[in-house]
């Protein structure tokens, strides 16, 4: 697992990368946009963590030159707060994900977790399944242990989110983002409420948990050992 | 000007000269005719007596051997044709005067083998050219004259202004921000110069104001987290004993600064959409799926809040706008009816759409604002006194102003008679969507209640 960490501020970088290193990452450092187009253009990288503003050559450019030479590795721009069309840029310019400087650590690690392996675009799995739960992606019919379950709109859409993330963390603001489409901290526990009803359709009753809470970092779907 | 005047002058003179030369033609013709018949003793008396009575006309005849017979013309030679000579006028005291011009034929008469010639000064001609000479010069002098003047007192009519407007900018840059170029009112181009730089100046004052005020509410707002912190971290070096304290002052901390980060986050943003209300990128936006997609995710709390959350929202919605700033906009009157309310409350999104003009509703049967405020809440950092005690910073519904501005959205508070009822004024729709082409469940589902779960 090999990731590159572009990034001017050292102690940001080293921040990253040693957090990273700690988790059993392989992980290069550039210091600067040249430097981090020349690398993540000839290595062989699963994510590249990229900052937007950086010297010589800026992030957005460096995103741009990467996917018009057809390099497709997953890219998550890190971006300081306070802009409202940055992550439109970023994710126009052809970035996978986005994550707004300063940030926790965990989150950092749950979205790079995210950018890996990620499946092909055009997905061909039709059904999701983790230990005995299964939900069909064509129907958007929810079943465990053959038994149907049935889900509102926006418990089948935080269900599949996390089912395709099977056996990672995902963050409270990822599913923010991802489930409701909000890139902002709302101060009513929206996540917190939706989690707490799905796990009551799809865990009460049940022997094994598969909706597991991570303190201080989000969420995860998986299945018992 | 010189053209015209040369053209003019070529014309007058020479008809004036063709009129000269016509007439000697007519006066030769006739004495050749009176040589023809009679002998030329006559026509030297003739011309002895023509000479007293024209003035103007010379005569000189001559015989084949060369011998003046008659007239008083002088220094021509004995050649018949076209000659121009200068005469020396004689007046009655016999005093020479000014040279006169004539012009002069000389003609053969065959018959009396004499050469006559007939001359006639060209007086008014050489008079007529110096008149239109000296119109020239004059009428060209004072041309010349005015447009100088005329040039002089606009130029320096343009240098006063030109001198207003620096004088304007100078003090601009000496630090008087309220300072304007002065408008006459005569709405030529420099009045709409001096108004565009006030425009202008206008923005940049607004813009140097809002920085000065975000400064202002960093300094502010920021101090209370950041001396909390501060106070915690020195309290728990001094005073912590177990692991267990230390990890807890650290948590303290690490929730401490989040708070500080959003609130400068929620800052920094406020000034950039307000900064960028003309220039920020709008989009065609789908409103009535963010406003279903926000009923979405506010049902289950409101439910667990035992609140009525109620949505009624027409389909098919389409406005120009930014998505996310909109779906927090509506998220954020969502969440302020959900956090200052009690439980058994009803609390109505609706969108309607009616010949293009959009309204958004928020209404809800709690406390409501009272009126005095109603205008305060839109200001950073406000908070009514009963909200104090609840979480938040005070800036969700200037975020809301910022991003009302932006898209020139105009909000109205006012009392549901209980409660509080926002009402959003979209511009136009840029279009709506048949109804009957959607088939998402979540936008054809309208007046869905959330029923509260006891």
């Amino acid at each position: 697992m090999k990731i590159l960490v572009v990034e001017d501020d050292m102690e940001t970088a080293s921040y990253i990368a040693g957090g990273l290193r700690e988790q059993g990452f392989t992980v290069d450092e550039a210091m600067n946009g040249r430097e981090g187009l020349f690398l993540a253009a000839s290595e062989h990288y699963d994510v590249v963590v990229l900052d937007r503003m950086l010297p010589q050559i800026d992030g957005l450019a460096v995103i741009k030159t990467l996917r018009g030479a057809g390099v497709k590795t997953p890219i998550l721009v890190l971006t300081t707060m306070g802009g409202v069309r940055d992550r439109v840029e970023g994710l126009e310019a052809g970035a996978d994900d986005y994550l707004t400087k300063p940030f926790a650590y965990e989150e950092l690690l749950a979205r790079v977790n995210a950018l890996f392996r990620r499946p092909p675009l055009a997905a061909t799995e039709t059904v999701l399944q983790v230990g005995d739960l299964r939900i069909d992606l064509i129907t958007h019919t929810v079943s465990r242990g053959g038994k149907s379950i049935e889900l509102q709109a926006q418990e089948y859409k935080l269900l599949e989110y996390l089912m395709r993330n099977a056996g990672r963390t995902v963050t409270r603001t990822m599913l923010l983002e991802k489930v409701w489409e909000f890139y902002f901290d709302p101060k009513t526990n929206i996540v917190e409420t939706n989690i707490s009803r799905l796990r009551a359709k799809v865990d009460r009753g049940f022997a094994t948990q598969l909706i597991h809470t991570i303190r201080g970092a989000g969420y995860r779907v998986q299945a018992p050992e | 000007m010189s053209a015209l005047f040369g053209i003019v002058f070529l014309a007058v003179s020479s008809a004036v000269e063709d009129q000269i030369k016509i007439a000697i033609e007519a006066k030769t013709k006739l004495m050749v005719h009176e040589a023809e018949v009679d002998s030329l003793e006559d026509l030297a008396n003739m011309i002895s007596k023509m000479e007293q009575v024209a003035r103007a006309s010379r005569f000189l005849l001559v015989d084949s051997k060369g011998q003046r017979l008659a007239g008083s013309l002088s220094g021509i030679e004995n050649s018949a044709g076209w000659t121009r000579i200068d005469l020396k006028g004689e007046d009655s005291d016999g005093n020479s005067h000014k040279k006169e011009a004539m012009l002069v034929l000389g003609t053969f008469v065959p018959e009396k083998q004499a050469l006559l010639f007939v001359g006639q000064s060209t007086a008014e001609l050489d008079d007529l050219k110096s008149f239109i000479a000296r119109s020239f010069i004059w009428s060209a002098t004072t041309t010349c004259g005015l447009a100088i003047a005329f040039g002089l007192v606009t130029a320096s009519a343009f240098l006063r202004r030109v001198e207003a407007v620096n004088t304007a900018a100078a003090s601009i840059m000496a630090g008087d921000l309220a300072h304007r170029v002065p408008v006459r009112g005569t709405n030529d181009e420099f009045d709409r110069l001096s108004q565009n730089l006030n425009h202008m100046l206008d923005r940049i004052d607004h813009l140097f104001e809002q920085l000065r005020q975000v400064s202002n509410d960093i300094a502010h707002d920021l101090r209370t987290p950041l001396s909390r912190l501060r106070q915690g971290l020195e309290t728990a070096r001094a005073k912590a004993q177990s692991v267990e304290t230390y990890a807890s002052a650290i948590d303290d901390a690490i929730e401490q600064t989040n708070e500080i980060i959003s609130i400068f986050g929620s800052l920094l943003r406020i000034a950039q959409i307000e900064a960028g209300v003309n220039t920020q990128e709008l989009r065609s936006t789908d409103l009535s799926e963010i406003f279903g997609r926000v009923y979405g995710a506010y049902e289950s709390v409101a439910q667990d809040q035992g609140k009525y959350l109620v949505q009624r929202v027409e389909s098919g919605v389409v406005i120009l706008g930014d998505r996310h700033l909109l779906t927090q906009m509506i998220s954020n009157f969502v969440e302020n009816a959900l956090c200052h309310t009690l439980p058994g409350t009803t609390i109505t999104v609706q969108l309607t759409c009616d010949n293009r003009s959009v309204v958004g509703l928020i209404t809800d049967n709690g406390p409501g604002i009272p009126e005095e405020s109603r205008d305060k809440v839109f200001q950073r950092f406000f908070r009514l006194d009963r909200s104090r005690s609840t979480p938040g910073s005070g800036l969700g519904l200037s975020l809301v102003a910022a991003i009302a501005a932006m898209h020139h959205i105009t909000i109205t508070l006012s009392d549901n008679k209980p409660g509080l009822r926002v009402v959003l004024s979209f511009p136009q729709a840029q279009h709506q969507i048949d109804p009957s082409i959607r088939t998402s469940p979540e936008l054809n589902a309208v007046d869905q209640a959330a029923a509260p779960a006891f």
